[in-house]
């Protein structure tokens, strides 16, 4: 599946949100992500099923003022 | 002890996690500084998995509240979606709401922030939105459910301290049931102190100290100006008069003169 992930196109053989976060490594309590622009929880990634094309954008913790 | 968001807090100075040289730089200036609540924000994740995590371990260990950030949107939308992701990652409802209008001077759009914060609200957070000190925008926030407002002294990272103390005051005293926290814009310790001796509640820092030779140093010394400046509001400082008037009482004085103001004119 065709995916935007953070302004990066990605060809993966993945069809949940769960899925492709566990193939990336982003496991834990770490990360957050939007699909098109919407936060999807954490506890709704393995329902979350992706399309294609659509743009997943993942946060993770950094220093801020 | 003061509250701010549900929470009771002793220090009035928030502090910024960024800008610094290391990570043990950094938590020797929250250390020395004796903050409560350090600025974090988001970024998007990149090939290291872990080293967001490390990141956040490492202040959780501090025992500080989190105060997440928007920065970086500009627009409402990017704003709320941005608040729910810091509020899953850093397990808070509290969010410092930026929502950017002028890449310029980083000013913040009033009509995205208000739009946001009426969003936010609604979905429970703890808005402290930063803005400028237009009182009217101001008054907007409050009116949709703000309880803390976040006004600069000066545009982000300039350090130049207060440019229009005529508008803190008056935000001062408009909202005198509203938290006002300084944000942005101090450069020194006076800065701070000028402040808080309105009768603002707390200052946010982060360049003004990160970017300071000794950033453990200059957090110690805003640290204490913060608590002068508080202390100071809160003693009730005299009125000032146009006129000198001596403070050593006249009575008694040992050479006492009685010089008449036409013998000075002769």
């Amino acid at each position: 599946m065709l995916l935007l992930i953070n302004g990066e196109e990605k060809d993966l053989p993945i069809s949940t949100l769960s899925e492709l976060a566990s193939m990336l490594g982003y496991v834990g309590k770490s990360f957050a992500i939007a699909v098109d622009g919407q936060h999807v929880p954490q506890s709704d990634w393995s329902e979350c099923r992706l399309v294609q094309r659509q743009n997943v954008l993942i946060l993770s913790p950094m220093s801020g003022g | 002890m003061w509250n701010v968001g549900g929470a009771q807090l002793q220090s009035r100075l928030f502090l910024g996690t960024a800008l610094y040289e290391s990570p043990e730089i950094m938590l020797n200036a929250l250390t020395s500084s004796s903050t409560d609540v350090v600025t974090v924000s988001l970024r998007r994740q990149g090939a290291d998995v872990r080293a967001g995590a490390s990141f956040l371990n490492l202040l959780r260990r501090q025992n500080v509240r989190f105060l997440p950030n928007t920065a970086g949107c500009h627009t409402a939308q990017e704003a709320v979606t941005t608040a729910n992701m810091a509020r899953e990652i850093f397990s808070t409802n509290w969010i410092k709401l930026e929502v950017t209008g002028d890449d310029y001077n980083l000013q913040p759009d009033p009509f995205e922030l208000l739009r946001a914060t009426k969003i936010l609200i609604s979905q429970g957070f703890e808005v402290f939105p930063y803005c400028t000190s237009d009182l009217v925008v101001a008054q907007r926030l409050v009116e949709a459910g703000c309880k803390i407002i976040m006004p600069w002294a000066a545009p982000i990272g300039t350090g130049i301290g207060p440019t229009d103390i005529y508008a803190l005051e008056i935000l001062r005293q408009r909202l005198p049931d509203t938290v006002l926290i300084v944000d942005a814009g101090l450069g020194k310790p006076s800065h701070a102190a000028q402040v808080m001796e309105l009768g603002y509640d707390g200052v946010l820092l982060n360049s003004a100290v990160a970017l300071s030779n000794d950033p453990a140093t200059m957090s110690c010394a805003f640290r204490l100006a913060v608590e002068a400046g508080r202390l100071g509001f809160e003693a009730g400082p005299m009125l000032p008069r146009n006129t000198a008037s001596p403070s050593t009482p006249l009575i008694g004085t040992p050479f006492w003169q009685q010089t008449e103001t036409t013998d000075l004119c002769k």
